[in-house]
């Protein structure tokens, strides 16, 4: 095509194009949806990439999947059942401070198993600073523990982390794959964090009887706005999730279980409304879908793509064989290791993008897709681990951040890293022996 | 149960929820789309291999870009301009109003163009105290005609154009010179029945005249920004029309590109409200209807219907392409009249696909393709809920207290799609059969 106009041979322009994007999303000039989309189609426009390439490099599963999971929370949070939830737990533990951090901390873990982080947080967050003001005791290890339980939490499963998703979407595992491998060392992170906050916070943690009993007076049914849709999005929910897990047997995407999902739930959430009415609620549900973060993904899939295209990846492939002697082991442990700290210091969703068909070429070196299966949770281990490594390791972490600073709470980038670093440190070591015990004794 | 069988019902099922208006659009095809592959029709694979995203795209990237130029007050700048060049006489406006909405939606989507067009109009005719239903009347006429003149202007263009690989200029060389005759129809029509009876006062053509037009522009670096964009991207499908890349890449571009202009030396979190707000100038519910419809389309296909269908179509012209334009022109005229034109379309297009190697190949066929983008077009001017320009058009008019009747509406309406039909018969002959 255009080709002719550049000075530079495709691979040269692809990879220029990738590390402009790596470039721009780290300095954070512009929009990280407008930067994957503006190169993915200057790439096209040079014909580095053709569009049908193009197409086959787009995953689909996995942007229906985050649209069709987007649209279902969406309404189902509209109902007030997270906030419910959380309000419930806490009056579980009679408003105990330490209590109330042990529950706070597994319940943003499970959610975050099932919704996306930065939704978590969003819900969980404000439920926390309401109850520790009411409490009068010190919010900040309360974020903390939000912030790393929901970056742990979205590892156990299938749906919980973008890297995750792109994981699953990319080699057909299942949903109960992903819980079979994942989630024992979630739970075994889950404990270590909560005994360390405990040991260390705990003793400093005092609330009057008088702050108790305020918080025990909270009515949680008062946090539900809408009963029927509590009950139609718990069935959607519980249907979709089931989906998930039956539809290995029937080879069906979940991707079109979500989409499906989410065409059931808008259709019970506007039902028998006026025809403008019902326009102007899915219209509305549409809308709040995150389409930054869906554009964002099409256009790294075809910047990714081009680097495949062009040959590069295969480089990178044999290389890493090269450096890993073709060995199973040291793989794991590198990769798990290069992912936590890459995706500590910037995104790891364009990591993890390009490092899938690397990692693809090179299942052949190390032995197959069952053998390399160690691998693929090392990258999904410590992507998603590696997000607790900074205050801007993950989305949710910025969007915590931000929260708590409009709160007149701020948390300062050096000050969280305090915490930070030893979390993600002890986490991933925490995955290493695990992976160890589990692959290679 | 045959998938032939499977996939008639739930088009039947999902067509009649959509013309029925029980549920939102989107629902309604995303469900069916959901049925075709829960039921074994198509797999998933099938499904989003049926979809044809290089219209997605298309729609979504010129939807941003119209948005945020709208935002900068161009579109009114030229409606108002446009009025006093003609110095705001009656007879001029209905005769300019009709252009600029002609013109406005050749590039912008109908439901836009109205959007934009109407409120001035309504504004301006209540200073001129004028009867503000022959204004109206023309700008639905026009809108929709308008938008057949270019591949961007009306979606069922944009399928064409998307599924044939169709270049930007094709389109203005072939219906462009058909539009233009019957807009010039359609404007001598109204001028002789409704312009020259047409009176206002001295004092309010001075008022009209008053308004400073440059007022209108809210954001003078914005309408720059966005009309380069605008050019650049139109440029861009003109240049790129040889490399046979498909529209689609260059409108997210142009899009992109605009997000960037506008949101660039903003604060990080303002800068990302602002992109999203951005996408949310995207008609969702139209990109989702749009792609669930794909879906069920293919379904048909892959159930065979459309090839059943395609051998009926292919036994009653009996090889003409000439019998096979002139009928795909008026049943789609006629259909488009009573129902959304966009299922229609997309229905027809595989089905055309598959019998035009027996009328002797894409170039000989091309005949029976324009018939079906200018009868799918001109039809919405038939009923008053044949397009949604219409329907929103009578429902911003209801709101001001000028109502639109239903009946009423049709006194105009149909003669004016059987003149345009007909022209378009007769262009069609002369062009390509004579």
């Amino acid at each position: 095509m255009l080709n002719e106009l550049t000075f530079f041979s495709a691979q040269t322009t692809a990879l220029l194009a990738m590390g402009v994007c790596y470039l721009l999303l780290f300095t954070e000039l512009l929009n990280r949806a407008v930067v994957t989309i503006m190169l993915a189609s200057g790439l096209m426009m040079i014909g580095t990439i053709s569009y049908e390439e193009a197409l086959i490099a787009i995953d689909f599963n996995t942007l229906s999947l985050l649209t069709g999971m987007m649209i279902i929370i969406s309404i189902a949070e509209r109902s007030g059942m997270f906030q419910y939830v959380a309000v419930w737990g806490t009056k579980k533990v009679h408003a105990n401070p330490v209590g109330i951090l042990i529950v706070l901390g597994c319940v943003t873990a499970v959610f975050s198993a099932f919704l996306d982080n930065v939704t978590t947080v969003l819900l969980i967050v404000p439920v926390s600073l309401q109850i520790t003001q009411k409490l009068e005791v010190n919010p900040y290890p309360y974020l903390l523990i939000n912030i790393f339980a929901s970056n742990i939490g979205g590892t156990a499963t299938l749906i919980g982390d973008p890297p995750n998703i792109l994981i699953g979407s990319a080699l057909n595992l299942s949903f109960t794959d992903f819980i079979c491998n994942l989630a024992p060392v979630v739970i075994i992170i889950m404990i270590a964090l909560i005994w360390l906050f405990v040991h260390f916070w705990g003793p400093t943690m005092k609330a009057s009887e008088a702050n108790r009993k305020l918080v025990m007076s909270i009515n949680e049914k008062d946090a539900i706005t809408d009963f029927k849709l509590l009950w139609q999005s718990l069935i959607v929910l519980a249907c979709v999730i089931s989906g998930f897990i039956i539809a290995e047997e029937f080879g069906m995407e979940n991707g079109f279980i979500a989409l499906a999902g989410a065409a059931v739930m808008l259709l019970l959430y506007t039902f028998n409304l006026p025809h403008l009415e019902s326009n102007g609620k899915v219209e509305d549900v549409l809308n709040h879908v995150d389409w930054i973060t869906i554009f964002f993904f099409t256009g790294l899939f075809i910047i990714v793509g081009a680097l495949e295209v062009t040959g590069f990846l295969v480089e990178v492939g044999n290389y890493l064989v090269e450096i890993t002697e073709g060995s199973l082991q040291k793989s794991v442990f590198a990769i798990l290791g290069v992912s936590a700290v890459f995706s500590a210091m910037v995104d790891n969703i364009p990591f993890v993008a390009t490092m899938i068909p690397t990692l693809k070429t090179m299942e052949e070196s190390l032995g197959g897709r069952e053998a390399m299966m160690p691998v693929w949770w090392a990258l999904s281990l410590g992507a998603c681990l590696g997000g607790n490594g900074t205050l801007i390791g993950a989305s949710a972490n910025v969007i915590v951040a931000g929260i708590a600073a409009r709160e007149k709470r701020p948390i300062k980038f050096l000050r969280f890293m305090i915490w930070s670093i030893p979390v993600m440190v002890m986490s991933v070591l925490i995955a290493a022996v695990f992976l160890y015990c589990k692959y290679f004794l | 149960m045959s998938n032939a069988v499977i996939a008639i019902v739930i088009l039947v099922l999902s067509y009649v929820a959509l013309f029925t208006e029980k549920m939102n659009r989107a629902i309604a095809v995303m469900l069916g789309a959901s049925a075709m592959v829960l039921f074994g029709v198509l797999n998933y694979e099938q499904a989003v291999e049926g979809v044809d995203f290089n219209t997605l795209a298309l729609l979504i990237g010129m939807m941003i870009i119209v948005g945020i130029t709208e935002k900068s007050g161009a579109f009114l700048f030229a409606a108002t301009f446009a009025t006093q060049l003609v110095k705001a006489s009656p007879r001029g406006i209905l005769a300019v109003l009709g252009i600029v909405t002609a013109v406005l939606s050749a590039f912008l989507d109908n439901v836009t163009t109205v959007l934009l067009i109407v409120p001035i109009t309504i504004e301006i005719t209540r200073k001129l105290k004028l009867n503000a239903y022959p204004y109206l009347l023309m700008e639905i006429f026009s809108s929709n005609i308008g938008g057949t003149a270019t591949f961007i202007g009306d979606p069922p263009n944009i399928l064409i154009g998307s599924a044939l690989g169709l270049g930007f200029t094709d389109f203005l060389k072939e219906l462009t010179p058909l539009v233009i005759c019957c807009l010039a129809i359609l404007l001598l029509t109204f001028d002789i029945v409704y312009g020259r009876k047409l009176s206002t006062t001295e004092e309010a053509q001075k008022e009209v005249m008053d308004i400073n037009v440059y007022d209108c522009i809210t954001n003078k670096k914005l309408l720059y920004k966005s009309l380069s964009v605008l050019a650049i991207t139109i440029g861009g499908f003109i240049f790129f029309e040889r490399y046979n890349l498909p529209n689609g890449t260059i409108a997210l571009f142009g899009a992109t590109l605009l997000m960037a202009l506008y949101t660039c030396g903003l604060p990080h979190q303002e800068r990302d409200t602002k992109t999203e707000e951005a996408f949310s100038l995207v008609d969702w519910t139209t990109i989702f209807f749009f792609a669930g419809l794909f879906a069920i389309v293919y379904g048909l296909e892959a159930a065979g219907i459309l090839e059943f269908l395609a051998e009926k179509a292919l036994e009653v012209v009996n090889g003409s392409v000439e019998k096979a334009a002139y009928m795909v022109l008026w049943t789609s005229a006629l259909l488009s009249g009573l129902i959304d034109n966009i299922p229609f379309v997309a229905t027809m297009i595989p089905l055309l696909k598959k019998i035009e190697i027996s009328l002797g190949g894409r170039e000989a066929m091309m005949p029976v393709w324009w018939a079906l983008s200018a009868g799918a077009c001109f039809g919405g001017n038939g009923s008053l809920i044949a397009a949604s320009a219409n329907v929103i058009v009578a429902g911003i008019a209801a709101r001001e207290g000028r109502a639109i009747n239903f009946i009423k509406f049709l006194l105009w309406s149909i003669p004016v799609m059987l003149t345009s039909i007909l022209i378009a018969t007769a262009y069609l002959y002369i062009r390509h059969f004579m």
